[in-house]
């Protein structure tokens, strides 16, 4: 790999990071900036579908459910998983602290 | 014993439900120490509800009745840990039970235990478990195959008669081939996946691993149906009844033969060979560039994945790495638990989402997609089914793979493009290379999984592949 898409993955990376709130180390990094390059290298190579190649089958044997307005879960069941519940809502633990 | 001996064994009363289950505990606790093939073993809960079954009135029996089972991690049972293979999930006790585990439990199942798995169903080796490897019965210093690798082993190595796994591009199919045993793969929307850790929900299956087909077809017969909790459950009835035997017209999908290894190529000619003597039509057939579809599941699946995932942030989901003083913080510390294996997948689902690439990459793959169905379906219009191998070779090595990410998806070559089509397959043993099984595998018309099933009940009437047990693993 030449050394401008190198760093052009280093800097893809990180805005990916960004996007899928992960962080990674060091070396996490650099190991992930040559396994991507060489995965969307071979995953560009699917080449383009023709819209024909794609219609000209029935697509038999699957049934669709019928498209009806169907009752909501009551609120014992949308409730019997959650593992605490106050007033009709599910309890969350906090996730910002208060400051001392 | 094979799922349909042990049943019909303690119908006639010869073995208790809590010997069949003290016996597979007994194998768990002697070998499974070895193996790996167990995250989690419930033996008080699973001897508990064995006793209440053995003391159940006759009418009130299920048809799987004191049927011990293993179940994939990513998949829920209610008051055990389902951790997906991942430390991000290590604490987490299911509160409820997944559809198929509750039908199979309410038709008399015993769940025994939980399988271990590739961290979040990602893999083709069972390396990438966060815990542990589990090791291949029949050559432990070889991989049992992926994700549903503990599953596999544990059947193969006869601690179970069956087990559950999950197959989103193959995780059912692959460690069934390298074991031994059978896997079947069902027509998406047939089993439903509630309770089934999400990876891709597109591709996302859950199906049965035993012995025979025939087990096989009985398990499915039973988590088959639609469930209010499962959206995309088909909502007709599927005939799930084993066909007899006829003269099949099977297409042999000429170009994965060529792609595999020439051992696996003529275990797989040796197959159509059996189907042929015995008055089946076999025609030549080309299913598309096998690279394409491994390039397609591997867009999709990746970015159904990154979706999925996000919710592992310690707010809804995820043990809580509460280090930050900021919320962000908590959540990036959170998802570090992430093996490397699910970063990749995770970063590279980001990737082919995010503007600018969306196009390129999603759109394309989707737009493949629809072109390989309709090719199944075309193809599958004059001929009932598919045969093709299962893997490209036998099982490898430890650390063969490992550090090459696409080394080790071009294992799932043979399994992804039928993922992407929504088809049932199953993944039966059709013969042996230096004492390591090969899998082949017949792929079906949509819901015809009962003909798949069928066909290789009949071949395993034929042959004794699926009898010969690993070494060390008898009786």
């Amino acid at each position: 790999m030449a050394d401008s898409e190198v760093t052009d993955w280093r800097w893809q990376i990180r805005r990916l990071e960004e996007l899928a709130a992960l962080s990674l180390d060091d070396e996490e990094r650099e190991s992930l900036v040559l396994d991507l390059q060489r995965i969307t290298e071979y995953v560009s190579r699917l080449p383009k579908t023709e819209e024909s190649q794609a219609s000209d089958v029935v697509d038999w044997h699957c049934p669709l459910a019928e498209d009806a307005v169907q009752e909501g879960l009551d609120y014992e069941s949308v409730f019997a998983n959650a593992p605490k519940v106050f007033c009709d809502m599910f309890v969350m633990p906090p996730i910002i602290r208060e400051r001392r | 014993m094979t799922v349909c001996q042990l049943l019909e064994a303690i119908r006639q009363g010869s073995i208790s439900v809590v010997e069949a289950v003290e016996q597979c505990l007994e194998r768990i606790r002697r070998w499974d120490g070895d193996l790996g093939a167990f995250l989690s073993v419930a033996e008080e809960e699973a001897l508990k509800q064995a006793q209440e079954l053995d003391n159940l009135p006759e009418d009130k029996r299920g048809v799987l009745f004191g049927l011990p089972i293993a179940v994939k991690d990513n998949i829920l049972v209610k008051g055990l840990t389902a951790t997906a293979g991942s430390k991000i999930l290590e604490n987490f006790i299911a509160p409820y039970d997944a559809t198929a585990v509750k039908r199979l439990v309410s038709a008399g199942a015993v769940v025994l235990g939980k399988t271990n798995l590739d961290e979040f169903a990602m893999g083709s080796s069972c390396e990438h478990s966060a815990f542990f490897v589990t090791r291949n019965p029949w050559d432990r210093e070889r991989v049992p195959g992926g994700s549903s690798g503990g599953s596999a082993a544990a059947v193969a190595a006869r601690l179970v008669p069956a087990a559950l796994g999950s197959d989103t591009g193959g995780s059912v199919r692959q460690p069934a081939s390298f074991c031994g045993v059978t896997g079947h793969r069902p027509t998406y929307g047939l089993v439903s996946r509630y309770g089934l850790i999400a990876f891709a929900s597109s591709l996302d299956t859950i199906g049965p691993i035993a012995q025979t087909a025939e087990d096989c077809l009985l398990l499915l017969s039973v988590m088959a149906g639609p469930d209010a909790n499962d959206a995309t459950t088909a909502p007709h009835k599927v005939d799930l009844q084993r066909k007899p035997f006829q003269r099949w017209r099977i297409g042999v999908v000429r170009n994965a033969l060529e792609a595999a290894e020439s051992a696996v190529a003529e275990a797989l000619e040796e197959t159509a060979r059996v189907f042929q003597n015995n008055g089946c039509v076999l025609k030549d057939v080309d299913a598309g560039a096998l690279e394409d579809a491994l390039a397609a599941y591997h867009i999709i699946a990746t970015a159904e994945a990154s979706a999925n995932l996000a919710r592992y942030s310690g707010v809804h989901f995820a043990q809580r790495r509460d280090e930050g003083e900021l919320a962000l913080q908590t959540i990036r510390k959170t998802r570090a638990l992430f093996g490397t294996e699910v970063k990749r997948r995770i970063l590279l689902g980001t990737y082919v989402l995010s503007a600018g690439y969306y196009n390129a990459y999603y759109l394309r793959a989707v737009a493949h997609r629809r072109a390989l169905r309709a090719k199944f379906l075309s193809i599958l219009r004059d001929i009932d089914m598919l045969l093709l191998p299962t893997t490209p070779s036998v099982a490898f090595r430890f650390g063969e793979k490992l550090k090459d990410p696409l080394k080790m998806y071009a294992a799932d070559v043979m399994t992804v493009g039928v993922s992407l089509a929504g088809l049932p397959a199953v993944s039966f043993p059709c013969g042996f290379v230096e004492g390591l099984p090969v899998g082949a595998q017949l792929v079906g018309r949509p819901f015809e999984d009962a003909l798949v099933l069928s066909a290789a009940a009949w071949f395993q009437k034929q042959t004794d592949y699926h009898k010969r047990v690993p070494t060390g693993f008898e009786a």
